[in-house]
């Protein structure tokens, strides 16, 4: 049998075991909470129902692992900073539960136009372009927009817990 | 030409109303609203939130399968997990908590599941034979945050996640 000794001069044999336990443990904390990321980031892509990424802030980006630090102590590591998310990408709710903050499930009527492709809002190549709000198409003509379907949840929240879940489970086996 | 009928993942989200249901009639559930009159608990199917639905309702869908592991080594029989989202919508504050624990206590044990085949005889009641025991494990278990203007299909809603594990 090979038996390691952990002993650090001037600390305690028990004192040493835990501090390297806490490394370990913050470790595969933050091992986890990157991965919970990954995850989170691919519901979000799997799910997307357009080609075509909008210029601006996109949820993905939003969403970053945080160390959490409580007194003296990390307390572990999070993702997706709620607040930050509120402010900077504030569909993130709509998204995931199908349900804006106002109770809205279909967005607001628009004037704007889609591109690439047909500028004028046509239910068979819907899904081909993106609607660039204010902004007219190539010929000049600003088109307007009644949406009528609802948003539908995505729960890309949960679809990434789920599978974390099992992952956490794996790890512990 | 074959018509393809209820898959696995129907038939467990099927079950699961159906269990819900049940329990709801057997108990004769209710809950009050604003003027103190009693209104029967609902259960929907579906993703997208119906506005003819009655609240309080209880909506749950099917929304991935997140895992399909092998059984055994050399065997393609899989143990799979079906991810089902239970929305909760009430018509007081609190209630869809004291709904949500009321679920969670029922499908605790796990659920029947049922293989449906179409009656076209009675379209209403599909034929069903039991195809096994799914298993429940609780992945979330917490209140949408509501808002100020929120309407009322918002105002008290309760989200849980569940997994129902099956072989097969």
């Amino acid at each position: 049998m090979i038996t390691a000794l952990i002993a650090r001069q001037g600390e305690s044999i028990p004192t040493v075991i835990q501090q390297e336990i806490g490394k370990l443990s913050e470790e595969h904390t933050k091992i986890l909470a990157e991965a919970h990321k990954k995850e989170l980031d691919k519901a979000i892509e799997d799910s997307r129902v357009r080609p075509v990424k909008q210029v601006g802030n996109h949820l993905k980006d939003q969403i970053a692992v945080e160390k959490i630090v409580g007194g003296e102590n990390s307390k572990g590591y999070g993702v997706g900073n709620i607040e930050t998310l509120n402010q900077k990408a504030p569909w993130w709710r709509w998204i995931n539960f199908g349900r804006a903050a106002s109770g809205r499930t279909a967005p607001p009527e628009d004037g704007g136009s889609f591109a690439p492709g047909e500028g004028k809002p046509n239910r068979a190549s819907f899904r081909s372009g993106l609607w660039q709000h204010g902004k007219p198409d190539s010929n000049g003509t600003l088109w307007g927009l009644l949406p009528n379907k609802d948003i539908q949840p995505h729960n890309y929240i949960e679809k990434a817990l789920g599978i974390m879940i099992s992952k956490v489970r794996e790890l512990l086996k | 030409m074959t018509i393809l009928h209820w898959q696995i993942g129907t038939n467990i989200e099927n079950s699961l109303i159906e269990f819900l249901r049940d329990k709801v009639t057997t108990q004769s559930l209710q809950l009050l609203d604003v003027n103190g009159v009693a209104k029967t608990v609902n259960v929907y199917a579906g993703r997208e939130l119906n506005n003819e639905w009655n609240l309080p309702l209880i909506q749950l869908y099917l929304d991935n399968k997140p895992d399909a592991g092998r059984l055994e080594i050399g065997s393609n029989k899989r143990l799979r997990s079906f991810q089902i989202i239970i929305d909760i919508r009430t018509l007081l504050p609190g209630q869809e908590t004291n709904l949500a624990d009321w679920i969670e206590a029922e499908i605790n044990n796990g659920v029947t599941i049922y293989d449906y085949t179409p009656n076209s005889s009675n379209p209403e009641a599909p034929v069903k034979v039991i195809l096994g025991h799914g298993r429940v494990d609780f992945v979330t278990s917490l209140p949408v945050l509501g808002y100020d203007d929120a309407d009322v299909y918002d105002q008290n809603r309760y989200r849980l996640t569940i997994k129902v594990w099956i072989n097969g």
